[in-house]
Order: structure tokens, then sequence, then C-alpha cells
């Protein structure tokens, strides 16, 4: 019955809880590597950017277990696409911003 | 540990080991993240699979606790329900308002041998007579719909019992336990199934004939007599129950079950109680004891529903509705007050929607439906007239007419063209505005669908952006549309749905024999498609989405 399981489905989201520590302070690390100068409400937007994108996948398949295939496609054809532009761009302002100075 | 080993200073083997564990860390900082994010996308797309997948995301499947009525509706209630305000003389329904009983009426005069279509509209007795000729317009339709009826059950025994054989076997084994006679249904059963009864007897007789106490046991207060009728309905399996204050205006005129007319029997009609509706014999007298309603709804078994036209059925939630209406009944008399069930599919003196618009189950919609924040549309309903006194429910306005105005999914993909696309309620009826839905239109539909009897359609309510499964995704919708007053959450959401979502067109639904392709919302599933279980030529392929 996973993950609608009893101690199955906890534990399934308190490892999805250890993975986001993870991500989030793989985050942090990168950032603060490119950008020493980096404020943490940045690794936090960016963090934010990478929850939501995990949101959108999320709802994808929700709807295609739904039957609803096309939705669940285009949610995260649309939305997912979204995001990772949304993520570069975060990336260009928070993270590369002082690459170019560093090494110009 | 080697000599070189050994002999290195203390200090530089910690420094060694930090920097290793440094690096690690590091290393684990770098790369773990972006394992993490992996597992991440791969589990929650198991999981959302799973969730939207599941059964237990259909709500009304298996609950007798009360708990699947999960929407608060306290900030919503309003004192008058949406729809429901005056615009001029408001007026209580006919008996030939109803569709349902004019088609009754109108095969009860043609075995009576009053009529048939070839005597022309002039010669059309009574009061279908009367309605007809002010409508020639529907009554072209009432002749299509004669002629399609016998076409119906004729090309489903040729060719459409291979496919349809299970869904067929499910709708008439459900409407077995529905019928309060079932001596005569569609000309074809003889043996009576169900303990389901209708009144043979005036409701001043009828509505007490189980009450045994010289005095009803006095409840504490009207707000625990509520609590009990409701907790009672939910553990006779009621999904969703509310009570409103019994209000004449949605209650039949000139009819009344129990009492014979001029339609109830005669020559070519079999003598049932499904006939005995004192039309035009009652007048518009309303019993006393009626005071209060309770009003309780149950889902259709949604994956039938989603796969209508042909798959689909409402008859397994009247079924249900109709033995919960019979249960509370007696559960009522026992306590010595009197009761009186109306369910479905035609026992009835109200008409259902506006009471459960008045108890605060839902709002009407586009439909003419009730469309409920747990259920959607989902919702057959049923009730039982008391006189006990409640603490009633108010009505709700959670945003669906609203919604409606901007939607119109049902009305542009209804096969039958039977749903109004006017952005506001655009028909005087009896005294509101609202959407009228064309009941001619609507069963010429029902009687070119792929079973072989007319039994409904519901391709609107499979189609409503409300009736989806309780997941996370959809609960979460609905509630922010709710409490969003700007409608910029309801557009985005419209937007997507009909963006994203692929419903079949209006015509694809119709049968292959009528133009259409038979396509269903949903592909049905497994149980419903005979190629999975029996020896059938399977020569058809699926029109909906997997």
């Amino acid at each position: 019955m996973y993950p609608n399981g009893t101690v199955v489905y906890m534990l399934f989201w308190m490892a999805i809880g250890i993975f986001q520590i993870c991500i989030y302070n793989s985050i942090n690390y990168w950032t603060k590597r490119y950008n020493p100068n980096s404020k943490w409400w940045q690794v936090a937007l960016l963090y934010c950017c990478v929850l939501s994108f995990f949101i959108v996948v999320f709802a994808g398949f929700t709807l295609k277990g739904e039957y609803e295939g096309n939705a669940g496609w285009y949610m995260i054809g649309s939305f997912g696409v979204m995001h990772v532009i949304a993520g570069a761009a975060l990336v260009k302002l928070f993270v590369l911003k002082n690459t170019k100075k560093k090494y110009a | 540990m080697s000599e070189a080993n050994a002999n290195e200073p203390r200090e530089s083997v910690i420094k060694k080991s930090e920097e290793l564990i440094d690096w690690s860390r590091r290393n684990f900082l770098k790369f773990g993240g972006a394992a993490a994010a992996g597992l991440t996308v791969g589990g929650l797309g198991i999981a959302g699979y799973q969730l939207g997948h599941s059964d237990k995301a259909y709500i009304g499947a298996s609950d007798y606790t009360g708990n699947e009525q999960f929407f608060d509706r306290t900030p919503f209630e309003v004192d008058i329900a949406p729809g429901f305000k005056p615009v001029s003389k408001v007026e209580r329904p006919h008996w030939i308002n109803f569709f349902i009983d004019r088609l009754s009426v109108v095969g009860t005069i043609a075995a009576q041998g009053k009529w048939n279509p070839g005597m022309g509209l002039n010669a059309m007795p009574g009061p279908v007579g009367d309605y007809y000729r002010k409508r020639p317009e529907n009554y072209k339709i009432l002749l299509k719909i004669l002629e399609t009826l016998p076409k119906q059950a004729k090309i489903y025994q040729e060719k459409k019992d291979a496919r349809y054989a299970i869904a067929d076997a499910y709708v008439w084994s459900s409407m077995s336990t529905m019928y309060p006679d079932l001596d005569e249904i569609w000309g074809e059963m003889t043996v009576p199934q169900n303990p389901v009864t209708s009144p043979d007897s005036t409701p001043d007789k009828w509505d007490f004939r189980f009450i045994r106490r010289k005095q009803p046991l006095e409840f504490k207060s009207p707000k625990h007599a509520s609590d009990l009728l409701k907790t009672v309905a939910h553990k006779f399996g009621a999904t969703l129950v509310g009570i409103c204050k019994f209000d004449p205006t949605f209650t039949f005129t000139n009819y009344m079950r129990g009492i014979k007319d001029e339609w109830s029997d005669g020559p070519g009609i079999n003598p049932g109680l499904k006939y005995r509706k004192g039309r035009e014999v009652w007048g518009t007298e309303v019993p006393s004891h009626w005071k209060s309603m309770i009003v309780y709804g149950v889902p259709m078994h949604w994956d039938p529903l989603l796969s209508a036209q042909g798959y689909s059925t409402s008859y397994d939630a009247y079924s249900r509705a109709a033995s919960i209406a019979t249960k509370l009944e007696r559960f009522i008399q026992e306590l010595g007050y009197p009761s009186r069930p109306q369910n479905p599919p035609t026992n009835y003196e109200c008409v259902m929607p506006p009471y459960g618009a008045l108890a605060g189950l839902g709002e009407i919609g586009r439909m003419g439906l009730l469309i409920t924040p747990e259920l959607g549309a989902n919702i057959r309903l049923a009730g039982v007239i008391t006189d006990i006194e409640f603490e009633y429910d108010k009505p709700i306005d959670f945003g669906v007419i609203r919604f409606c105005k901007k939607c119109k999914i049902c009305a542009d993909h209804c096969p039958a063209g039977a749903l109004p696309k006017s952005d506001e309620p655009d028909t005087q009826l009896r005294g509101f505005k609202k959407w009228e839905v064309e009941g001619e239109k609507c069963f010429l539909q029902w009687a070119s669908g792929s079973l072989r009897m007319p039994h409904g359609c519901r391709v609107c309510v499979g189609v409503c952006p409300y009736t989806r499964k309780n997941t996370w995704l959809h609960t979460i919708s609905r509630a922010a549309d709710s409490r969003d007053p700007t409608g910029i959450i309801s557009s985005g959401l419209l937007a997507m749905q009909k963006g994203f979502f692929h419903v079949p067109d209006a015509q694809d639904f119709k049968s292959d024999w009528d133009g259409g392709k038979e396509a269903v919302y949903h592909n049905p599933p497994k149980w419903l498609r005979t190629e999975e279980y029996f020896k059938v030529n399977k020569d058809w392929t699926y029109y909906g989405n997997d």
C-alpha cells in the first residue's frame, strides 16, 4: 500500500523531509562557494523554487494517477519549464552574480 | 600501521583525518543535494500517482462516520441560498413541470388507448396535451423520443451487448433494490425484489403507520435532535446530511403519492403503487406535520460515473439512497414521530436540489443539480420529512454559481445541447432566476444511449470541475477558490481546466448509431470491461482518458 500504508507512509515522508535538509544545505554550499556574500534569504528563495518544482511534479503525477494523464503531463510540462527558467534566473542573480567580477 | 605512518607526528595524522572528514562533508554537501533532489522527484512522482490512483480518494465509498462531510461550512453560511432570491411572484411547481412525470403520463395514456402519436398533438388529452400544445417544439422532441426508445433496445440486443453486458447487468441489479414495486418496470420485470415501499394511502395515515408510542420521545433540545438524526443518517450510509425547515415552495402541487388518479391504472397498465400519485386529485394542501426536512446524499460510484454515458448509472446511488430513506423513516417513527421519505428515482413530492441548498449541502449549478464541496455534482439526494423540531442548517455560498457563470464546461460538452450557455441565469423559473435544463432534449440523449434502456446520461456531472477525487490537489483548489472574493483563483483554475484536461467533444459522447464515437470522459475501469472477463469479440475502441 505504499505510500498509503501506515508505517511506510510515515517513513516515506520522514525520508522526504531528510532529503529536503540535504537539498537546502547543498544549495547553501554552492551558493556560498560562488558568492560568499550571498544572504540567507537568497538561499531560501532558491530552495523555495526547488520545492515548488517538486510540488509541480507531485501534482502532475497525482493527476496522472487520477486517469488525467493529459492534465498531468501538461502540468509538469508548463509549470515545470517555468520553474526551470525561474530557477536559472535566480541562480544567475544570486549565485553567479559576482563570478564575473571575481575572475575578470 | 606502516613504519612511516607510525613515525608520523600525531598532529599531522589528526590534520589529515580532519581534512578527510572535511572533504567528505564538502562532497556530501556538493553532491548529496543532487541525489536527494533526484530521490525526492522520484518519490513524489510515485507517491503522487499512488494518491491519485487510490480508491481512498473517492469520497462516499466506505465511510459511515460522517467524517467525509469534511468541509467547514460555517464561514460560508448565508441567509438566502444562492439563486433563491425571489425576482417575481414565487410559485410552487406543478407536477407537469417534471419531465419524467410528463413522459410517464404520456406512456400511460398510450397504454390506456386514449392517445397515440398518429393522433397528433391536438388529440392529446389532459394536462400533458395542454402542456405540449403550449410548447410544440418540445412535442417534436417527445415524438423523437418515442421513436428512439424501441430502436435503442433493438440496437442494444443486436450490437451492444458484448461491450456493455457488465454495465447493463450492474444497472439492472442496482435498480432491483430501488423501486418500490417492480411488477412493471419497462414492461420487463415480474417479481418484486425490494422492501422499499411507496405510499398507498394519504399522508395522515401513511406517515404515521409505524408509530407505536402514545407520545413521542421528547428530545433534550433541537440541537440534540439534529445531532442524533444526522449521526444515524451517516450510520445508515449517508455521505452528506443537512437539515432545513420544510418549505413548501419546492413541493409539487396537484400531486401526492398513494392516491389513485386517472393515470394510476387502466387497460394495459399493471397496477402498481408507483403510478398512484394523486395527479389532479390532490390540490395544493401541505400536510400539517411536514415541518422539517432531513436532506442527505450519496455519490454514484465514481469510476462508472466518469465513464458516462455508456458505462455509468445513477441507480447504485439511488438504491443506497432509497435504502437509507426506508431505514430513516422507520427510525423516526420508532421514536414516535411521523416521517415521509423522499427518495429516488421518482418517489417524491418534493424537488430535492433546492432542499439540499436550503440545508446547506451545496449550491445549484448550471446543470440544475446540487454541487457540493465534497462530492461536486456527484451526489444523489434524498430526504425524510418529519415534524421534529431541529436546529436547522443554513444555506451556504461557497462560490459555485460565480464559477458556473465562467465555466460552461457542462454546457459545452452536453451531447444533448440541453444545458444553457448564457453567462447569467436567464430563465425566470417560478419566481427565481435560473439556468433551465431542457428536459425533453436531455431525455432524448438518455434514449439514444448505449444501454438497452434510457438509463440517464450524467456527462454533465462527470465533466464538472467540482466532480473530482478528494486528492490534495483538488481539495486545496476548492478551498482556496471558495475563499477568494476576487475570482482570480477560479479564473486561473478554469484556464488550467480548459487548457490541460481533455474532455471529448459533445458530439463524440453520442452512440455510434447516433453519429458519435461513444466517447467517455475516463475510460471504463477493468471491472466494467466485458473483454476482461468474458469470451467476447472486442471490436470497439475506447475514446477517453487513461
